[in-house]
C-alpha cells in the first residue's frame, strides 16, 4: 500500500490535468455513446439497454489497450519505469500502482457513461450500478493485463498502435460488438466466441437486461478474471524497466506460457463448470418425491401416494413405501400433484425463422434462452431430436447441456437433411436469403446412388449423427406444387448405406407411395403422415412386420388450414415461453400469414379453394394417424417446431392435443410423448422406472383424461434437479 | 572495508567496448571521484554498480554482494542519481517527492524537508515537473536520490548544468554525507571540482582507470613542475642555480621558470632579489593540476 498508492495518486493527477488524456479517458466513449444512443437506440429502452451492452464493452476494451498501453510506454520511455527500478519499489508495486491509477480512471469514465445512458437516454440500468461497475472493473482489469504485455514487447508508440488495432478491430468485429455474429460463418463465430470480448459482452449484457446470471454467468466471469491474471502473469514476465533491455529466453518462455493460458480459457470454464456440478451433485445425493399420482410413461399406477427415490440424476425406486435405506432422505412431498416423465419432442427445427433471426437484439443466448430453456424445458421437454440444424454448433450446446452449465435439453442431432437436388426444404425463403454455407451446413443434395454414397461417408468423415433425416418428397402435385425427390434407387442406397454405418434412418413423406418405398426400403421412421390418401391393409401390414415407427406431426398438418383460413393461436402458455419483444410483436399482430401474401381482393376465392382442399388432406391425416394405432403401429410425437405457429416447446403439447383430435385416446398421446420416445431413441427416458432418469414433469391436474392440462405444468426435474417453471421462464 | 571493488570490469556495446577491464577499490565514508571526458566509461560503470546494466566480464561486488544477482537487498543501501532525469508530465513537485518518500519508511521523518531545503527547493513544490528549469530538474533529480538516506550514495555528474551558487551547495552537502559517515560515488568532468571536493579520484580513458588516487599524491606524482613567472626592469638575476629549477626563459623583463620544488624555488629567489636590491613585479605562480595530470598521462588535453 505504502509504495503503490502514491504511484496512483500521482498518475491519476497526471492523467486528469492532461487535456489528451482527458479527451481519451471521457470525451471520446460520450461521442460514441451520444452517436450510438441517438442512432441505434432510439426511444426505445430495450434497444438503449442493448447498446449500453456493447458500448460499455467497446469502451473498456478501447480504453485498456490504447490508452493503459500509451501510459505504460510513456513511462518507460521517459525513463521513468528505470528510475523506479533504482528504488525499493518492486515491479509488482509499480504495476498495480498504474493499474490501480487505470481503474480509478475507468470508474470515472464509468460514471459519466452510466450517467448519460441513464439521464439522456432513460435505459432503465441504475439499479444494476454497483454490479456493473465491478464488471467494468473486471473487464479493465483483464484488458490491463493484455496492454501491458502489449506495451513491454513493442518499442515504440507506432508499434503499440499497431498491436492494440491488431487486437481491437478483431474483437470488435468478430465477437459480437459491432456486427451481430449469427450473420458470420460457423468457423468465424467459433473464433469469435474464444476473444474475451465476447465473454465480456455477454456478462454486461446479461446485466443490462437484467438477465439472471446463473452457471454461465460465473464461468464469463472466471474467464474475464483469468485472461486478467494470465496478462498479469504475462505482464510480471515481460516486464521491462528500460527502452533498451531485450526479452531474455526464461522472459520469452513465461509469455508464451501466459498467453497460452489466455486462450485456452474457455475450455477451462467449461470443465470448471463440470467440477462445480460434480461437487453439487456429491452434496445433494438423493432425495425422495412423495407423489400424488402417477402416469408411468405407459399407465396411471393404482397406489396414492407413490414414493419415487432419485438418486445422481437417476430413478431408484418407484413404490407405495418408503424402503429400508432411504428412511433418512429428504423427502419432497408433491402429494397434491401428479407427476409424469418428462416429454420429448422428436421433431424440431432448432434454427428456426420463427424466432427473428435478422433482429439484431437478439443475442444468441437469448435466442437459446428462448427456444431451449424457456421454450423446452420450461414446457416440460427434456429430450430433442434436432433435425437439418448445424450439427456443430449443437455438439457445443450438448457439451454445455452436459456440463450441466445451463439446463438445455437432452439433444439428438441428425446432421444435414438429405434431399434430392433442389427438392424439399430448399424452396424455402430463408434458404434464398442465407449464404451458400449456411444452407450446406443444413442440406445435403444428393443426384444419384453414386453420390448417396459420397454424401454419407463426407458426413460421417465430419461426425457421427444420432440419426440420419431423408426427405422423400414430391411436392402436392394436386396443388401444382411440385418438387424434385430422390429417385427410389437413390433413396434405397441411402437407407441402406446409413444401415450398414449402423445409424438409424427418418423418412420425411407427405404421401402414401412415398410411405410405401419409405417403408419397402427399410426406413425405421416415417415423419408425417400421408395426405393424400388412406393407409392400405398391405402397407400396414408389412409396418407391423418391420416395426416401423411414425411420427405424424399432426399440429403442423393443422397448420394449414390457420395459414389460409388466418387464425391465430398465441395463448398465455405460448407468451409466457417467448421473449417479451417477441411476444409484443405478436401481440401486435407481426408474425407469418400466407393469406395475408394474397391480394386482398383474392383473398376469399383463395380461402375458399385452399380450405377445401387443406381440409380434406387434414381429414385424410386424421385418419390415417386412427389406421396406424388401430394396426398397433408405435406413434411418437413431434412438433414440427420452427415451422410458423409451432414453437419450440408449446408446440409439442399442441401436437399431443391434436393426436387426441385425429382420434387417439389421451394415453395413447401421452406415451407418444413419453414411453414410445423413448423406446424409439433407445435411451432410458421417458418412464417413472426404477434405472431411468429423472426426467419428470409436475402437474397440478391430471393430464391423463385431459392432455390439455399438460398446461397446468408446476416443477420440472431435469436429470434429477428441480426446476421451478418461473426459474426457467425467467 | 571496501565499500566497492571492480575487479577487470567489462561491458561492451555492439562493438564498442565501453569498459575494457576495470579495477577499482572504493572505501567506506570517502568521496570518490571518477573522472573522465565524453565516453569515457563513466556512466557505464556507475549504472553497473547501481544494478541498472549487465556488465559482459568481471567481477563486481558493493558492500560484498553482486549487484546483478543482489538487487533487492542492496536497493535499500544505495541510491543512483542518473545522469539523465525525466519525469510525468503534470505532476508537481510535492507529488513527485512524495512518491519517493513513501519507497523509504525508514528514512528519518524529516529527510524530505531537510533534502528539499539544502537543494533550494522548497519553494518550488507546487511547480509541475515540466515548468522547472534546467537546473531545478537537475536538484529535484538528486533530492530523490537523497531521501532515502542511503549509505552509499552514486551521483552522476551530479553538477551539470548548474550554477556556481549551487555547485557550492551541492558541495557542501556531499561532504555532509560524509560526515554522516556515508560514502559517495560521483562523476565529474570538472577538474577542479574533483580536486577540491573527492577525497580520491580515478582517472578513467577509454573504460580503463589510468590513475587513482588522492588529487593532490596524482598531481605530484603526474603534474609535473610549478611554472613561475614575474618581471623585474631594473637588475639582473641569475636563477639557473636556485633550488629545484629545472628551466628558464628570459624576454627583455619578462621572466618564466620551472621547478620541481616551488616552495625552496621562490625562498632562494626572494631573498637574492632583496640581496640584489631588484623589485619583482606581477609574480605568478602556477601550480599543476589534474588536467596536466590528463595531459601528462594520455598525451591529450582533457578537452580536445
Ligand atoms: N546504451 C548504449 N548503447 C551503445 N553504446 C553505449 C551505450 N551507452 C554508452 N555507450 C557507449 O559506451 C561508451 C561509454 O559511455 P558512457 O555513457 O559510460 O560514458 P560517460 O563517461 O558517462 O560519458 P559522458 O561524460 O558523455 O556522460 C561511449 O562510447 C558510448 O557511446
Ligand atoms: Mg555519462
Amino acid at each position: 500500500m505504502r509504495s503503490w498508492w502514491p504511484l496512483t495518486r500521482m498518475m491519476v493527477m497526471s492523467s486528469l490535468r492532461s487535456r489528451v488524456s482527458l479527451f481519451f479517458a471521457f470525451a471520446f466513449p460520450l461521442i460514441f455513446v451520444f452517436a450510438f444512443g441517438y442512432i441505434f437506440g432510439g426511444d426505445d429502452p430495450a434497444r438503449i439497454r442493448f447498446v449500453a451492452a456493447q458500448l460499455f464493452t467497446m469502451i473498456v476494451i478501447a480504453n485498456g489497450l490504447f490508452g493503459l498501453g500509451n501510459l505504460l510506454l510513456m513511462i518507460r520511455q521517459k525513463g521513468v519505469l528505470r528510475r523506479l527500478y533504482t528504488t525499493p519499489m518492486s515491479k509488482h508495486a509499480v504495476l498495480s500502482g498504474v493499474l490501480a491509477a487505470w481503474l480509478l480512471i475507468n470508474s470515472l469514465t464509468f460514471v459519466i457513461v452510466l450517467g448519460v445512458f441513464e439521464a439522456v437516454f432513460h435505459a432503465g440500468i441504475a439499479h444494476r450500478a454497483i454490479a456493473l461497475w465491478v464488471l467494468f472493473l473486471l473487464c479493465a482489469s483483464a484488458i490491463a493485463g493484455i496492454a501491458f504485455v502489449l506495451a513491454s514487447i513493442v518499442e515504440r508508440p507506432e508499434g503499440l498502435a499497431m498491436g492494440a488495432n491488431a487486437l481491437f478491430f478483431p474483437m470488435l468485429f468478430l465477437s459480437g460488438l459491432s456486427i451481430p455474429m449469427f450473420f458470420m460463418p460457423e468457423w468465424l463465430q467459433r473464433i469469435g466466441r474464444v476473444m474475451p470480448s465476447y465473454a465480456m459482452l455477454e456478462f454486461f449484457r446479461s446485466l443490462t437486461e437484467n438477465r439472471p446470471l446463473g452457471m454461465m454467468g460465473m464461468i464469463y466471469g472466471i474467464a474475464i478474471a483469468l485472461v486478467g491474471i494470465g496478462g498479469y502473469m504475462a505482464a510480471v514476465a515481460v516486464y521491462r524497466w528500460d527502452p533498451q533491455q531485450r526479452l531474455g529466453k526464461t522472459q520469452k518462455v513465461q509469455l508464451v506460457t501466459a498467453l497460452a493460458l489466455i486462450f485456452v480459457i474457455p475450455r477451462v470454464g467449461i470443465s470448471l463448470g463440470q467440477s462445480v456440478q460434480q461437487l453439487r451433485s456429491w452434496l445433494t445425493p438423493r432425495y425422495i418425491i412423495a407423489a400424488g399420482h402417477v402416469f408411468d410413461g405407459d399407465r396411471v399406477l393404482p397406489d396414492s401416494p407413490i414414493y419415487i427415490g432419485i438418486q445422481d440424476e437417476r430413478i431408484v425406486f418407484v413404490s407405495a413405501s418408503v424402503p429400508d435405506g432411504w428412511r433418512s432422505a429428504r423427502i419432497r412431498d408433491l402429494r397434491d400433484a401428479w407427476v409424469m416423465p418428462a416429454m420429448a419432442d422428436l421433431h424440431a427445427h432448432l434454427e428456426s425463422p420463427v424466432i427473428p433471426v435478422f433482429d439484431p437484439t437478439f443475442s444468441e443466448e437469448d435466442r437459446l434462452r428462448h427456444d431451449l430453456i424457456a421454450g423446452y424445458v420450461g414446457s416440460g421437454i427434456t429430450t430433442v431430436r434436432s433435425f437439418g440444424d448445424d450439427f456443430k454448433r449443437l455438439l457445443e450446446l450438448r457439451e454445455i447441456a452436459e456440463a450441466g452449465l445451463r439446463p438445455y435439453p437432452r439433444l439428438l442431432i441428425s446432421g444435414p437433411i438429405l434431399t434430392a437436388p433442389g427438392g424439399h426444404p430448399l424452396e424455402l425463403p430463408v434458404f434464398q436469403w442465407m449464404s451458400e454455407e449456411f444452407r450446406k451446413r443444413r442440406v445435403v443434395e444428393v443426384a444419384d446412388p453414386d453420390a448417396a454414397r459420397t454424401a454419407l461417408q463426407a458426413l460421417l468423415r465430419e461426425f457421427r449423427p444420432d440419426w440420419i433425416k431423408i426427405v422423400y418428397d414430391a411436392g402436392d402435385p394436386t396443388m401444382f406444387h411440385t418438387l424434385p425427390r430422390l429417385s427410389r434407387p437413390t433413396l434405397q442406397t441411402l437407407i441402406q448405406e446409413a444401415h450398414r454405418a449402423g445409424l438409424r434412418v427418418a423418412v420425411h413423406i407427405s404421401k402414401l407411395e412415398e410411405l410405401r418405398d419409405a417403408v419397402l426400403f427399410g426406413a425405421d421412421m416415417i415423419e408425417h403422415i400421408p395426405l393424400d390418401a388412406p393407409i392400405d391393409d398391405v402397407t400396414l401390414a408389412e409396418m407391423q412386420r418391420r416395426g416401423t415407427i411414425v411420427c405424424p406431426t399432426v399440429f403442423v398438418i393443422e397448420g394449414f388450414r390457420r395459414q389460409w383460413g388466418g387464425m391465430r393461436i398465441v395463448d398465455d402458455f405460448i407468451r409466457q415461453r417467448l421473449l417479451p419483444p417477441l411476444r409484443a410483436r405478436l401481440d401486435r399482430g407481426g408474425g407469418f400469414r400466407r393469406i395475408e401474401m394474397i391480394p386482398e381482393q383474392y383473398r376469399p376465392w383463395i380461402r375458399d379453394r385452399m380450405s377445401a382442399h387443406v381440409e380434406q388432406q387434414l381429414q385424410t391425416a386424421y385418419d390415417n394417424v386412427k389406421r396406424l394405432v388401430n394396426a398397433g403401429i408405435p406413434l411418437v410425437a413431434g412438433s414440427d417446431a420452427g415451422n410458423p405457429d409451432v414453437y419450440h416447446g408449446p408446440g409439442l403439447i399442441h401436437e399431443v392435443e391434436a393426436l387426441v383430435r385425429a382420434g387417439v385416446t389421451p394415453l395413447q398421446a401421452l406415451r407418444a410423448a413419453t414411453a414410445e420416445a423413448g423406446h424409439v431413441v433407445n435411451m432410458p427416458i421417458g418412464r417413472v422406472r426404477p434405472g431411468y432418469v429423472a426426467d419428470l414433469v409436475i402437474l397440478a391436474q391430471d393430464p391423463t383424461t385431459d392432455v390439455r392440462r399438460l398446461r397446468t405444468l408446476r416443477e420440472v426435474v431435469y436429470r434429477g434437479r428441480f426446476y421451478a417453471v418461473e426459474q426457467l421462464l425467467r | 572495508m571496501a565499500v566497492v571493488e571492480l575487479h577487470h570490469l567489462v561491458k561492451r556495446y555492439g562493438h564498442v567496448e565501453a569498459l575494457r577491464g576495470m579495477d577499482l577499490e572504493i572505501a567506506e565514508g570517502e568521496i570518490f571521484g571518477l573522472l573522465g571526458p565524453n565516453g569515457a566509461g563513466k556512466t557505464t560503470t556507475v549504472e553497473i554498480l547501481a544494478g541498472l546494466r549487465a556488465r559482459d566480464g568481471g567481477d563486481v561486488r558493493v558492500f560484498g554482494l553482486d549487484p546483478e544477482s543482489h538487487r533487492a537487498q542492496l536497493i535499500t543501501r544505495m541510491a543512483l542519481q542518473p545522469q539523465h532525469f525525466d519525469f510525468v508530465e503534470n505532476v508537481t513537485v510535492r507529488e513527485i517527492v512524495r512518491l519517493f518518500g513513501a519507497l523509504y519508511p525508514n528514512a528519518p521523518s524529516d529527510r524530505v524537508d531537510r533534502v528539499l531545503e539544502r537543494l533550494g527547493l522548497s519553494d518550488r513544490l507546487n511547480v509541475r515537473f515540466q515548468a522547472l528549469s534546467g537546473g531545478q530538474r537537475q536538484r529535484l533529480n538528486i533530492a530523490l536520490t537523497l531521501i532515502g538516506d542511503p549509505q552509499l550514495v552514486i551521483l552522476d555528474e551530479p553538477t551539470t548544468g548548474l550554477d556556481p551558487q549551487a555547485r557550492q551547495q551541492i558541495h557542501e552537502f556531499v561532504r555532509e554525507i560524509r560526515a554522516a559517515g556515508k560514502t559517495v560515488i560521483l562523476t565529474t568532468h570538472y577538474l577542479e571540482e574533483a580536486e577540491k571536493l573527492c577525497d580520491r579520484v580515478a582517472i578513467i580513458d577509454h573504460g580503463q582507470v589510468i590513475a587513482c588516487d588522492c588529487p593532490r599524491e596524482l598531481v605530484a606524482r603526474f603534474g609535473g613542475q610549478t611554472r613561475i613567472e614575474f618581471t623585474c626592469s631594473d637588475g639582473d638575476l641569475s636563477l639557473a642555480g636556485l633550488p629545484g629549477v629545472t628551466e628558464v626563459l628570459r624576454e627583455g623583463n619578462a621572466w618564466v621558470c620551472w621547478s620541481t620544488d616551488a616552495g625552496h624555488t621562490l625562498e632562494a629567489l626572494f631573498a637574492m632579489a632583496r640581496e640584489r636590491g631588484v623589485r619583482l613585479e606581477q609574480v605568478g605562480i602556477r601550480t599543476p593540476t589534474l588536467e596536466d595530470v590528463f595531459l601528462q598521462l594520455t598525451g591529450r588535453h582533457f578537452r580536445d
